[in-house]
């Protein structure tokens, strides 16, 4: 008997890195705003985390309707990638309207200006100033209520961007109102968790309880 | 006492077998951050045009596809020698798009193509330009994808892998939601 105890404690032991690594969940560190608007902007730093197999590590800007509707951009890292690249993406429904795109290489330590925005016709994704990549309005005719700019992990592994001793910074958040003037947005910390948390308690970060324009979030494993 | 050999002998092959199991777990969870692998037709080789050609999917693949016409890209047939064949270029992709998408999709093409992207021209942090630059277009057809930005959000989608087929860089990807 205990031979086959013994046994199944190998297996056990042996087996237990089959586990799959797939990505597992959507969990997101940062702030938004509720305001109507006509874009989102922001400098985030980009980074190189480590990312569990098969999953991807973002962080971006958008202008969203607050449930599944939105446009972004920002940088992203699939666990194929041995560095993030730039990206945007938007989404509508009930359409099933997606598009994604991803753009040469984001250098880790560089700080880059991300901005989603529209005029009356068309939404442009733009980084440092210059537009890569545009889409009509009437393909995604959401109602622009919110503005969010949040690190996003997809595995309780993956590492939120951001180390203790060098947390990814987020800086000069900024909306389009629907004057289409671009204003500095102070934004807010939704998690659940609480103040200085974002989805994960490893997920943390220093946005004040009354609003910061700036920020940084980082992992508290790192 | 036979019970006791047979018992030993199917732990040894037991053992055989899950340590076997445990080294090609490790093989496939451990390559986060581990350098893209270089593609050996890369080197020196180049294909020539006809059989870079007779080696890539039809063009119509793309040129057909309304979703890939409504996001400003171009493509022309490949007439000039690369570096790169098909071979080279799917194991390229796969490993940019790991195994969740590559070994899922319902159908993998490849085209060489002369590619244009009107909406990218010039790819950010680079000084390529994307005007009949000669790539392959790996597309994985009908794969589930992670949105960014939205809580649990998949999308049934089309992803294509835009590779250079002289350097085999990756130089853009995009994907989009298919009915």
């Amino acid at each position: 008997m205990s031979v086959l105890i013994s046994m199944f404690l190998l297996l056990a032991v042996v087996i237990a890195p089959l586990k799959a690594s797939a990505w597992t969940g959507f969990y997101f560190n940062g702030a938004w705003k509720t305001v109507s608007n006509n874009g989102a902007a922001i400098t985030i730093e980009t980074q190189n985390p480590t990312i569990s197999e098969d999953s991807s590590v973002s962080a971006w800007a958008m202008t969203c309707n607050g449930t599944d509707s939105y446009a972004q951009v920002g940088w992203v890292k699939f666990s194929g990638y041995t560095a993030p690249k730039y990206f945007y993406e938007y989404n509508y429904e009930p359409d099933g309207v997606w598009y994604q795109k991803t753009l040469g290489t984001a250098t880790a330590g560089s700080h880059n200006d991300f901005m989603v925005g529209c005029d009356s016709t068309t939404m442009y994704f733009k980084i440092n100033g210059i537009s890569y990549g545009t889409v009509s309005l009437s393909t995604i005719p959401f109602t622009r209520s919110m503005v969010q700019f949040f690190g996003e992990t997809h595995d309780e592994d993956d590492q939120c961007p951001g180390s203790v001793a060098n947390p990814v910074t987020m800086g000069n958040a900024k909306y389009k109102n629907t004057s289409n003037s671009w204003v500095s947005a102070t934004c807010y910390n939704p998690s659940s968790l609480g103040s200085g948390y974002g989805d994960l308690s490893t997920m943390r970060n220093n946005i004040s309880t009354s609003g910061s324009t700036e920020w940084e979030i980082w992992d508290s494993r790192y | 006492m036979k019970k006791i050999i047979a018992l030993a002998a199917a732990i040894a092959v037991l053992s055989v077998f899950t340590v076997s199991l445990a080294a090609g777990a490790f093989a496939s969870t451990n390559n986060n951050n581990v350098p893209e692998q270089s593609v050996p037709a890369t080197s020196e080789t180049t294909t020539l045009p006809d059989s870079a050609s007779l080696s890539s999917d039809s063009l119509n693949i793309l040129t057909e596809n309304t979703n890939f016409q409504n996001h400003g890209f171009e493509v022309k047939a490949l007439t000039e020698a690369v570096k790169l064949d098909k071979t080279a270029a799917v194991k390229k992709a796969n490993e940019s798009v790991g195994k969740q998408i590559s070994t899922k999709a319902e159908s993998i093409t490849a085209v060489s193509a002369k590619f244009t992207d009107t909406e990218t021209p010039v790819l950010p942090e680079s000084n390529i330009t994307l005007k009949d630059y000669p790539v392959w277009i790996v597309t994985y057809h009908g794969v589930t994808l992670q949105k960014q930005g939205m809580a649990g959000g998949t999308v049934y989608a089309d992803q294509n892998v835009v590779i250079d087929a002289n350097s085999g860089e990756v130089l853009e990807t995009f994907s989009y939601s298919i009915k």
